[in-house]
């Protein structure tokens, strides 16, 4: 509304449409220099805040630690949301599967969440957010489940290599992320799981 | 864990009632209800699934230690090891399964490579020592005897 309010007084100004005499041209010419400059930015300002779809794909691995023991894990991320030329929200679903323990027993996670991401810099978005996870572990005595709910958050750092699109938001980059879950006990109080995480990513 | 398994099923019949419950909104009414309903019907199923899952510190540290002995040592069956923890206590009694290793005594295992774990007697004292899985005399579950002390040194 801005904008059209703007471009109509720019249109009501402009020389053809009120011939001026010579001696005044210079201020005129002036004014509408600052009326396009005004133009410019509140078309700017429009499109900075101007809200569109964001579908990301990462692919992670993560260096965690169970009990003292390693877990890593290895999976892929898919991220759906919203975005301005600042702000980005996503839901979040994340599946791996991975090994813990110097035994290696077989682990699957999954999560379901939002994270939320600034963009500090034209390259460099920084966030977090928080999900609601499960883990398995297989057993190697039966075949009855070890699994556990988990709630959780995490902390996030994305950096563009490569950018595209009108508005270079959309992109290839690469990240790190420090995760943090607390699972459920069995009789006792649940693990801490945490750690970092190193992933590829693509937006669009 | 058939104490588990019945708390399972009655959960996942109230998450499927809650479904039932909620499915209409779900397909009807506004993006900003059905986004509210099925985050409704997750937390549900989240909190009710919940109550028939945990880890536990020494049951994992026990398939820890029960995969090390398989791989060091040849004789060494995993199937009949039992690590889960079942509590089947009530009121009046005091009924609770532990993982057959210890968790001391699985902790002492990984610190064990393979050849110590043979030349120390590990493996020996693991085939004979440690509790294993054997049906009850009236066929109607599993039960372990003995303990897993002096299998490691």
């Amino acid at each position: 509304m801005l904008t059209l309010l703007l471009c109509s007084t720019a249109r009501a100004q402009e020389p053809s449409a009120q011939p001026a005499p010579a001696q005044t041209q210079a201020p005129n010419g002036a004014a509408n220099d600052d009326l396009a400059r005004t133009l410019d930015a509140a078309r700017k300002r429009s499109r900075d805040t101007e809200a569109r779809a964001v579908l990301a794909l990462e692919i992670d691995h993560a260096f965690l630690r169970m009990y003292d023991m390693p877990l890593q894990t290895t999976g892929a991320r898919l991220g759906l949301g919203v975005q301005n030329d600042q702000v980005s929200a996503l839901v979040i679903a994340d599946f791996g599967i991975g090994s813990l323990g110097a035994s290696g027993l077989h682990t699957s996670t999954g999560s379901l969440g939002f994270e939320v991401l600034y963009r500090a810099l034209s390259f460099l978005r920084l966030g977090g957010g928080a999900r609601l996870g499960y883990l398995n572990v297989s057993r190697v005595t039966n075949r009855s489940p070890m699994e556990a709910l988990s709630i959780g958050g995490f902390l996030s750092a994305k950096l563009d290599v490569y950018d595209f699109g009108s508005r270079d938001d959309h992109g290839a980059y690469l990240g790190g992320r420090i995760d943090m879950d607390t699972y459920q006990g069995n009789g006792q109080g649940g693990p801490f799981i945490w750690g970092p995480q190193l992933f590829a990513g693509f937006r669009y | 864990m058939p104490g588990a398994r019945s708390i399972g099923k009655i959960s996942l019949n109230v998450s499927r009632a809650w479904v039932k419950a909620v499915a209409p909104s779900l397909r009807t009414g506004p993006p900003m209800h059905r986004l509210s309903s099925s985050l409704v019907v997750a937390a549900v199923i989240f909190c009710s699934y919940g109550a028939s899952a945990g880890f536990r510190e020494d049951e994992i540290f026990c398939e820890e230690a029960t995969a090390r002995l398989a791989k060091c040592c040849p004789s060494f069956d995993p199937r009949t090891i039992e690590c889960s923890f079942v509590d089947n206590s009530t009121e009046c009694t005091l009924q609770v399964q532990y993982p057959a290793i210890d968790e001391g005594t699985s902790k002492c295992i990984l610190a064990l490579d393979c050849g110590t774990m043979v030349n120390s007697g590990v493996c020996d004292r693991a085939d004979s020592v440690l509790p294993r899985i054997s049906e009850d005399a009236d066929g109607g579950g599993i039960s372990t005897t003995g303990g897993s002390r002096g299998v490691c040194p």
